[in-house]
């Protein structure tokens, strides 16, 4: 299987990535993850360029609402990635993008989602690869 | 004096481009002043063998007008590039695809193939830059008749200094908008509100002076490269996109979703209005496809 590309906030994904490393807690070999400011940044077009240049998925990781560093960054992104995902769908890649919304303390819930994002795709991988 | 020659092809389109060669007459004629079309099958001349017989480089310019389609575009086209000291890639099909490259939307084309003697398809539709280098484009579905005219003849003029490498794009008479600015820079109707509901075209009255972000209506302005002076917006109908993206952006549809996701009021629940799109991927897409990040990247030759 490819990599999961992670596109995570630096201020919850990212720490809670962290913190999942020195919880113990081992996220899947096929994570690559990428530290970025805030999921308000993470412009459709990044994701897109992942998975056709092989990527088998994409994960993106923010802040919860209310809680964006930046007031609003990942509301604008709850938006743009619904959209994106209506797009993946129509073209046969269903489940090979998501969003998660979480606290920096929430290292269960990332993990969960890393993994359960790896079990989907190595079953039968969705669209081109 | 040696003669000045031109040659145009239209490879897969509608000939709409070809066509608005002649909608600008007089710059028509400014062309045929310096220049004699010595191939062009829609009007002049469709022997292949007389493109073929022309030694290497002595076509002033090749204009390119469609996306390649079959295996004739594609040997057209590489004589094109041989015979002409420049070439100009003219239209949104040759650019990017065009509405026909939407045929590569899964699942595909499922069709009858084409028997002996219609050439036979290509894998895919395929802008004219992944296959030869290009040095000039006009953008538009159609262009507009007097850049397509003007670009043509810079490309005359340009055509015996040794190639720079750089493109040369063909808006620049536009006043208002720059060659960077959106199509929704030069329109003049108005934004107001946040978007609730998405609608179709005959769904709705359309209101003049308004945007038709306001109205629930998908409009492309806000992604698409201006240069057209916002011409379907001020005539009644939403922008469709087909001056391409702005210079400098990789990805025409994911620039429109992102534009649109940021006028779209949150909704929340999942059953939110985003979701009651209708073909989005031919919506973001109408004319980029062939170049975009949602189809395989095409092999380079
Ligand atoms: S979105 Fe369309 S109607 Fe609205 S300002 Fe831009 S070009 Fe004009
Ligand atoms: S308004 Fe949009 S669709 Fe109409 S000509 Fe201009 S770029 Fe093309
Ligand atoms: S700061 Fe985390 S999503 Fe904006």
């Amino acid at each position: 299987m490819g990599r999961i590309v992670g596109f995570f906030c630096r201020w919850c994904g990212y720490t809670a990535a962290d913190l999942a490393g020195v919880a113990r807690r081992p996220l899947p070999v096929e994570l690559v993850v990428v530290r970025v400011p805030c999921t308000g940044r993470v412009d459709p077009e990044l994701v897109l360029e992942a998975l056709q240049q092989g990527a088998a998925g994409v994960l993106v990781v923010g802040c919860r609402r209310g809680d964006c560093h930046y007031v609003s960054g990942n509301l604008e992104a709850e938006k743009r990635f619904k959209l994106l995902r209506l797009l993946l769908c129509q073209l046969g890649m269903e489940g090979r993008f998501q969003l998660q919304l979480i606290s920096p303390s929430e290292v269960e819930r990332l993990v969960e989602a890393a993994w359960q994002m790896v079990f989907q795709l190595r079953q039968g991988m969705p669209g081109r690869g | 004096m040696a003669e000045v020659k031109l040659a145009v092809y239209g490879a897969g389109g509608c000939s709409g481009c070809e066509l608005t060669l002649l909608e600008d007459p007089l710059g028509f004629l400014d062309i045929t002043a310096v220049a004699r079309v010595v191939f062009w099958p829609l009007l002049v001349n469709d022997r292949l063998a007389d493109l073929a017989e022309l030694p290497d480089g002595s076509l002033a310019v090749a204009v390119v007008c469609g996306g390649l389609r079959t295996d004739q575009d594609l040997k057209v086209v590489e004589l094109c590039r041989r015979k002409g000291r420049r070439l100009l890639a003219v239209g949104s099909c040759a650019l990017w695809g065009g509405v026909p490259a939407l045929v590569d939307l899964p699942p595909g084309f499922n069709g009858p193939l084409a028997a002996e003697p219609l050439p036979a398809l290509l894998p895919r539709v395929l802008p004219v830059a992944q296959v030869v280098p290009v040095d000039g484009e006009v953008p538009g579905c159609p262009p507009v008749p007097g850049q397509l005219t003007r670009q043509v003849l810079a490309m005359l003029e340009l055509a015996d200094q040794p190639p720079t490498g750089e493109r040369v794009l063909g808006l620049t008479d536009q006043p208002s908008a720059g060659e960077t600015a959106v199509v929704c820079a030069d329109c003049q109707r108005r934004r107001e509100g946040g978007l609730t509901k998405w609608r179709r075209f005959p769904e709705v009255a359309v209101a003049t002076g308004k945007c038709f972000l306001d109205q629930g209506l998908v409009c492309s302005g806000p992604a698409t490269r201006g240069g057209c002076g916002a011409r379907c917006p001020g005539a009644g109908v939403p922008c469709r996109g087909c001056y391409g993206p702005v210079p400098g952006v990789g990805d025409h549809g994911a620039r429109l979703l992102s534009g649109l996701a940021a006028v779209l009021e949150p909704d929340g629940g999942e059953e939110g209005e985003g979701h009651r799109a209708v073909d989005l991927a031919g919506t973001l897409y109408r004319y980029t496809l062939a170049a975009s990040l949602v189809l395989p990247a095409a092999k380079p030759r």
